[in-house]
């Protein structure tokens, strides 16, 4: 059972992130070419930058050319196929909804924030996904309407990469996924184990291949995915944009693994 | 030292504070409800949500995205810098007939999507007005396809590449159909579209029939000192130690959302809710603003380093390509403040094309180098705060007496803080909206002091 599911995975929708991470250890970060009769600078690096000061802005990233490579893929996807497809969405559906998709995604995602919040022994939180969940799906109209948030029981997201950080996963080296972004290997590793989750809570309640529907499905969670992503390739007007959301997002992730 | 120095900064700011209190009551004005009184608050938080002008959301708005390419230009552009190379950036944001267009300029390192920028197309598109977002002339995207140097700061000559782009922009639009031309800007964006106006006076290309300045600095050297000096002299044990600061800040970060699960992070509201309950230093708040704006000048300067081949921090020559590693330069960049990109690339760059020593071109980067024009247009308006952290003591006097009668001075809202609140978007949109000859009303539909 197991097996088939990571074979679908691997053969279909996860076949970029499988070929990224098998590729990856073969290119390393590229440093700039200074050349050889180059009088020194004004200010040098080494001057500026100090070997016994630590910044925020280094982060473990082994694979930084691989990464800056699907850095740049990502951006050229986001501005050919996936920015036109979301104004398209966006102009044509009315956002009532809209929003209705994109409580109907979140309430199945809800499943993998019960699991995540169980295994890392937030009472509280499994308690209120719990509910979420139930009143979503039943009363919410298989979660198009969130009527859960204004019961007093609103989101709490959990994936289980934050369940590896609870219990200790360092991050590993920081990674680029295609389509997903930025990542590192602990949060990889949990993107990978709440898709065979969701893979299988889908077949199981008769949402898979043979349906026809998964296709359908993963498009508009897709399209929906994106457009709750305020964030555009290149318009921070930073030329150090890729260390700088790398910084972001390791940041931000330990923040939610802390709370 | 430094501690004097805090101490100073500390009694001035409570001199200020306490004049603007006596000043606002004996003019009245005492209905203004812009809710952060912090001027480094307010800065850094904006306006909280309950407080905003009721405006369209950005995305409802027929907001669209625009590239201009100057001919040769795109050509020179370096490989590090590839995604630049589809030209320069700007939104527009039309309306179905003929209307009035007012043109924008971002701020300091902000770009034509800055959240500022976007408050502009919003307002002034719902009042009836086509809108055109510029990037500021200190952002790579601007100093890479539409400046002359790619070595901004020079007011007069930044106003030039502006006034430039204005008229291409209008030339990619033929279909457009314009009642007249209106002029905002805020922060360094509002002394470009002094420079701007003053220019236009000459070559009257669009001919503006107003003008605002929103939060500009008296001297753009001066502010940049100040911005410098409130990162470094800020961080406790000094810029080596500013990891320790960052730690801190994301721990504090942290800790808050852990305590409130119920405040999105990514919510606006969730800095004024941190901000009032855990009441952070001044101190604290001081290097955060010099945080932003030191990210800001370290990407001008490795900018303006690749892009003119200086040796500045990047030997000259050096390669790099769209996946080279930047980081060793991030930090190196960082490290330089604004002050030293004046001092070692600015002035000796226009030393050697003006002939000027340092003090005049430092006297150019000032609203009083414009004094006459200022002072006797009657087409432009200024918005300001009496407490804005970028002006040296005594500044907003300056300023103020550059607008006689012009100009609307609110008693709080920091840097550009309250740029959002509901009142300081009426009076905005409604010194556009109101006819030229009718000026005087529009200042005293307001609650702010009117000089």
């Amino acid at each position: 059972m197991i097996n088939t599911i990571i074979q679908k995975l691997i053969s279909r929708r996860l076949y970029f992130v499988v070929l990224a991470v098998v590729l990856l250890p073969a290119c390393s970060a590229v440093q700039p070419v200074v050349p050889e009769d180059a009088p020194e600078a004004m200010h040098p690096v080494k001057e500026l930058v100090k070997d016994d000061v630590e910044y925020a802005i280094d982060i473990y990233d082994p694979f930084e050319g691989m990464n800056r490579n699907i850095y740049i893929f990502n951006a050229q996807l986001d501005e050919y196929v996936l920015i036109p497809v979301v104004n398209t969405y966006t102009t044509y559906v009315p956002s009532l909804l809209r929003q209705g998709v994109h409580n109907f995604f979140s309430n199945i995602a809800t499943v993998t924030d019960i699991l995540n919040s169980g295994l890392q022994l937030k009472g509280d939180k499994t308690l209120n996904n719990s509910v979420r969940f139930v009143s979503n799906t039943t009363i919410g109209l298989l979660g198009v309407f969130d009527v859960a948030t204004g019961m007093g029981f609103p989101q709490q997201k959990e994936d289980f990469g934050q369940t590896l950080g609870y219990w200790g996963a360092g991050e590993g080296p920081y990674l680029v996924l295609p389509f997903f972004g930025p990542s590192n290997l602990r949060d990889t590793t949990g993107l990978i184990t709440d898709s065979l989750v969701n893979t299988y809570f889908l077949d199981e309640v008769g949402l898979n291949y043979d349906s026809g529907w998964e296709f359908f499905y993963y498009i508009m969670l897709g399209i929906d995915t994106r457009a709750a992503i305020p964030f555009h390739y290149y318009e921070s007007g930073s030329p150090f944009e890729y260390e700088t959301l790398r910084l972001l997002y390791t940041e931000g992730r330990k923040v939610l693994i802390a709370d | 030292m430094l501690k004097i120095q805090k101490l100073g900064t500390a009694l001035l700011l409570a001199a200020g504070i306490l004049a603007t209190t006596f000043a606002n009551a004996s003019e009245g004005a005492t209905s203004y409800a812009y809710p952060i009184d912090n001027a480094y608050a307010a800065t850094i938080i904006g306006t909280p949500n309950g407080y905003k002008a009721k405006l369209p959301e950005y995305t409802d708005i027929p907001a669209k995205e625009y590239a201009l390419k100057e001919p040769g230009k795109t050509d020179s552009i370096p490989d590090v810098f590839w995604y630049e190379k589809k030209g320069l950036k700007y939104t527009l944001t039309a309306q179905k007939q003929k209307a009035p267009l007012v043109f924008a300029i971002a701020g300091t390192g902000a770009t034509h999507l800055s959240s500022k920028m976007k408050l502009f197309q919003r307002a002034f598109y719902n009042a009836g007005f086509h809108v055109v977002s510029i990037n500021s002339p200190t952002v790579s995207n601007f100093m890479l396809n539409a400046s002359e140097t790619a070595i901004p700061g020079n007011l007069e000559e930044d106003a030039e590449d502006l006034y430039k782009i204005m008229k291409l922009i209008m030339e990619q639009h033929p279909e457009l159909e314009v009642s007249q031309y209106d002029l905002i800007g805020y922060s360094l964006g509002a002394s470009h579209a002094a420079f701007v106006a003053r220019l236009d006076e000459k070559e009257k290309a669009f001919n503006f029939n107003k003008v605002m300045m929103i939060n500009p600095p008296l001297n753009l050297y001066h502010s940049v000192q100040k911005l410098d000096r409130m990162l470094e002299d800020n961080i406790p044990g000094g810029m080596d130690n500013f990891n320790t600061y960052f730690r801190n800040l994301v721990n504090n970060i942290s800790e808050y959302h852990k305590d409130n699960p119920g405040i999105s992070m990514l919510s606006s509201d969730f800095l004024y809710s941190a901000y009032k309950d855990r009441n952070p230093s001044d101190y604290n708040m001081q290097a955060l603003i010099g945080v932003a704006f030191r990210l800001s000048s370290a990407n001008l300067i490795f900018v303006t380093d690749v892009a003119n081949n200086l040796g500045y921090v990047v030997p000259k020559g050096t390669k790099l390509t769209s996946t080279t590693s930047l980081t060793e330069y991030s930090k190196a960049t960082r490290r330089l403040g604004f002050v030293d990109y004046v001092n070692e690339v600015y002035v000796p760059y226009f030393n050697r094309k003006t002939g000027k020593d340092k003090a005049a071109l430092v006297n150019d980067t000032s609203l009083l180098s414009i004094k006459d024009y200022l002072t006797h247009t009657d087409k432009i308006a200024l918005m300001h705060n009496e407490n804005d952290p970028i002006l040296q003591a005594g500044e907003i006097d300056q300023i103020k007496s550059l607008f006689p009668g012009r100009a609307m001075v609110y008693p709080t809202g920091g840097h550009c803080g309250n740029m959002e609140y509901k009142d300081n978007v009426d009076y905005m949109v409604n010194y556009f909206k109101t006819g030229s000859n009718n000026r005087a009303t529009v200042a005293s539909i307001n609650n702010g002091s009117m000089k």
